[in-house]
């Protein structure tokens, strides 16, 4: 009895790594880059899943039939097809979170860069999700909202940013021409000076 | 043009619907004009572009990169002495704004129509000569006139007949008169132009201005007050203004704290927000954050007086102390940490034994803000800390520029309170340069003046290298040369600091002598006038009229020539 337990334990140790190797590589990769679709581990994930659940239909045939003393490996099996089932729903989920907040952080249109880590699937959630939002942002207001350009709703019209590289001119809506140069501060309108905050060229000073 | 009635309509309201570009000038009065005007620019959504200018070279920069994108300058502390149509060559569609508090004022900027306005505080008189004496409408034609004489002369001095004789008399004799007078006229015109540009001095503050304008737009508040407030400091502690004129400006100062700081018993207003009061200030150097012990040696007045870097000096400063009745220990600690019957009794008992020790002016009125419970800062604190974050000798000037604007915002109150820890490194480092001068016997005393100079490779003269500083030094030194040698009292002091030795310039301050009552300085006369003999290599860039800049070299041509001319 103590060797079937040790070597089921043994064998145990062998599932759900494969899917947990997964998870890792996402967790890993949090701050950088979104790593591209692992399809390779995906499909070792359920091959695996099959081969459990191939197992347990035998051993549930066994017992129906009268063999005794094969519910606790029957049972072991499920938690492991359970457990890869979730891991891959994690996987498959936090991609999903990651896609659509780099749609309201950058924007509708996907670089190559970005579009070689996304599988074929994704893109074409990414294409639906985008043009969801687009029709939701069109009925809000009679000529359409912008809604992914303020991230957090704007206490003021104009805001006070420092400059902190010579970036040159640039002209704003209005017309009129600011000249950017380093050290200096300027009060400019909110909407305007947001990509170059989020460039990292000028400063917003509170 | 002036301004002088209708701030709001002929300044505030021009500018407020443009985009603007703010040049500032980086000390301290400067510094919080700015901020009470970027305030009153929030609050009307007026886009502006602040610059930090700190000479005139960088003042024509900063206006060529950014004149074609503007309608309205407004230029602080900077530019009021210069010609500005003729530096900056602004287009017609362009305002320039000064708000200057050096005198005298360019007489080409004062009466220039349409482009430049001086805007000065109501019922302020500017001490100008006329427009008839210095200005001549009438000299074009006269000229011409002359030259067609002198032509004329030229012409029929061939010929000789007798009308044309007679007529040559008429007209040379016309002539003749017309010369005359012109050439009266001129000399006067030179007179009047040397006597009106012979001293330097500063009136109202630029803070103050910005400030009453704020008032008349009913958009003040206990922040903009404090900045005037500060603003005002400045021109007492850093010598810019007599007592008299300060006391004069607090007087007008108070009825805005009574009126913004209405203590009334039954309301208790809210903890977090600003107070401002009336205070009997000491002239002891961020006691407060400080130990009594430091305070004492470090600060101008009283380590002047006491003489700490001698034995005998420093014994009486321990004496003073022992009379006070403060324990040694007590007063080694950090003031917030002593006792509190030491902390609160400090005040009596200094004002008590401060005669005693021949510590007359040792209190002076001010005001101090308090936010909360934690934060309390005089006006002198607020000073010396925004000094030494604009002078912080880490970063470029214009870096330090905005730190220090931002720490200028009650919500970035621990950078002020970073400021005063930068300030007392300071405020150590002046007092142990002084104390090395008088040691090292290096001041040096030629009839006309006493002069030093800050050697190089001493340690600390980064500090050094910047105008604020560097006057607070030679102020100090002045101080504590005097009270060694006491007909020393009647010479201005003039010192001079290395600032870049790869260029091998150095810097040059000049602080008028102490008897001097209303702290009028002739000293940027008299500088440009030994520069020009020796044919020094100096720059005169600085928007401080004391302050310049040359080679090391030509110093010692550069001091000889100034003591020949004040001896003169």
């Amino acid at each position: 009895m103590t060797r079937t337990v040790k070597t089921f334990w043994i064998w145990c140790a062998m599932f759900g790594e494969k899917a947990l190797e997964l998870v890792r590589e996402l967790k890993r990769s949090q701050d950088g880059n979104l790593p591209p679709y692992n399809d390779d581990g995906i499909r070792q994930v359920v091959e695996e899943m099959r081969t459990l659940f191939e197992q347990n239909q035998l051993e549930v045939r066994a017992t129906t039939d009268g063999e005794r003393g094969l519910l606790s490996g029957i049972q072991l099996r499920h938690a492991c097809l359970e457990r890869n089932q979730r891991c891959l729903l994690a996987y498959v989920h936090h991609r999903m979170t990651r896609i659509r907040d780099y749609r309201w952080q950058t924007g509708s249109v996907l670089p190559p860069s970005f579009r070689l880590s996304l599988c074929e699937q994704e893109i074409q959630w990414f294409t639906r999700y985008n043009r969801s939002l687009a029709t939701y942002m069109r009925s809000i207001a009679p000529t359409g909202l912008d809604l992914t350009q303020h991230l957090q709703p704007p206490k003021s019209l104009l805001v006070e940013v420092r400059c902190l590289e010579d970036y040159g001119e640039f002209e704003m809506e209005d017309g009129t021409v600011v000249l950017l140069h380093k050290n200096t501060q300027h009060y400019l309108p909110r909407s305007q000076c947001e990509p170059l905050i989020r460039q990292g060229v000028l400063e917003h000073i509170h | 043009m002036v301004v002088i009635d209708r701030v709001k309509e002929d300044f505030y309201q021009r500018i407020s619907s443009d985009h603007v570009l703010v040049l500032v000038y980086p000390d301290v009065d400067s510094l919080c004009a700015c901020k009470i005007l970027q305030t009153l620019f929030k609050a009307d959504n007026t886009q502006y572009t602040v610059v930090c200018v700190s000479g005139i070279s960088q003042l024509k920069t900063a206006f060529t990169t950014h004149h074609d994108k503007v309608r309205s300058v407004v230029l602080i502390n900077c530019g009021g002495g210069a010609k500005l149509i003729e530096l900056l060559q602004p287009e017609e569609h362009i305002c320039i704004f000064v708000v200057d508090s050096v005198r005298p004022l360019e007489l080409d900027n004062v009466y220039n129509k349409g482009q430049v306005h001086i805007v000065l505080r109501e019922g302020e008189v500017l001490e100008i000569p006329d427009f008839d004496d210095i200005y001549d409408s009438d000299q074009q034609a006269e000229e011409d006139g002359e030259e067609e004489g002198e032509e004329f002369f030229s012409d029929e001095e061939v010929e000789d007949s007798v009308t044309g004789g007679k007529r040559r008399r008429r007209e040379g004799e016309a002539s003749y008169e017309a010369r005359r007078k012109r050439h009266l006229w001129r000399r006067k015109r030179e007179e009047i132009l040397y006597k009106y540009s012979e001293f330097n001095y500063h009136s109202t503050a630029a803070s103050l201005v910005l400030y009453e304008l704020a008032w008349r737009l009913t958009r003040d508040n206990n922040e903009l007050l404090w900045l005037a407030i500060t603003g005002l400091t400045e021109q007492l502690l850093h010598e810019k203004t007599d007592r008299e004129m300060y006391v004069t400006e607090m007087h007008r100062m108070q009825p805005h704290v009574l009126r913004l700081n209405r203590s009334e018993e039954e309301t208790v207003s809210a903890i977090n927000t600003m107070k401002i009061n009336f205070v009997e200030e000491l002239r002891l150097d961020l006691y407060r954050h400080w130990t009594i012990y430091d305070s004492l040696c470090n600060s101008c007045y009283t380590a002047c007086k006491f003489k700490v870097w001698s034995l005998k000096g420093h014994k009486n400063l321990l004496e003073f102390l022992a009379d006070m009745g403060l324990p040694l220990v007590q007063c080694k600690q950090r003031f917030s940490a002593m006792d509190v019957q030491f902390r609160e009794n400090f005040r009596s008992w200094i004002d008590r034994s401060a005669a005693k020790f021949g510590l007359d002016n040792m209190a002076y009125g001010s005001f101090s803000a308090q936010i909360g419970y934690k934060i309390k800062l005089s006006a002198a604190d607020m000073l010396l800390s925004t000094t030494a974050l604009i002078e912080n000798p880490e970063k470029s000037t214009e870096e330090a520029f905005l730190q220090a604007l931002d720490a200028l915002s009650w919500s970035n109150v621990t950078k002020i309170l970073a400021g005063i820890e930068t300030a007392k490194l300071q405020q150590a480092a002046i007092k142990t340069h002084v104390r090395n001068f008088i040691d090292t016997h290096q001041v040096v005393c030629t009839g006309p003046f006493v002069y030093a100079y800050v050697e190089e490779g001493t340690p600390n003269m980064k500090y050094f290298s910047r105008p604020l500083t560097l006057c607070k030094l030679a102020r100090f030194l002045r101080e504590a040369w005097i009270s060694s040698n006491k007909r020393a009292r009647d010479y201005p002091f003039i010192l001079s600091a290395p600032v870049d030795l790869e260029k091998g310039t150095c810097l040059v301050a000049g602080v008028p002598c102490q008897t001097e009552e209303t702290r009028r300085s002739e000293f940027r006369k008299a500088f440009t006038q030994a520069a020009d003999r020796t044919q020094a290599n100096a720059s005169f860039d600085c928007f401080d009229n004391c302050v310049f800049e040359m080679q090391m070299e030509d110093r010692g041509k550069f001091f000889d020539a100034l003591t020949a001319l004040c001896t003169v």
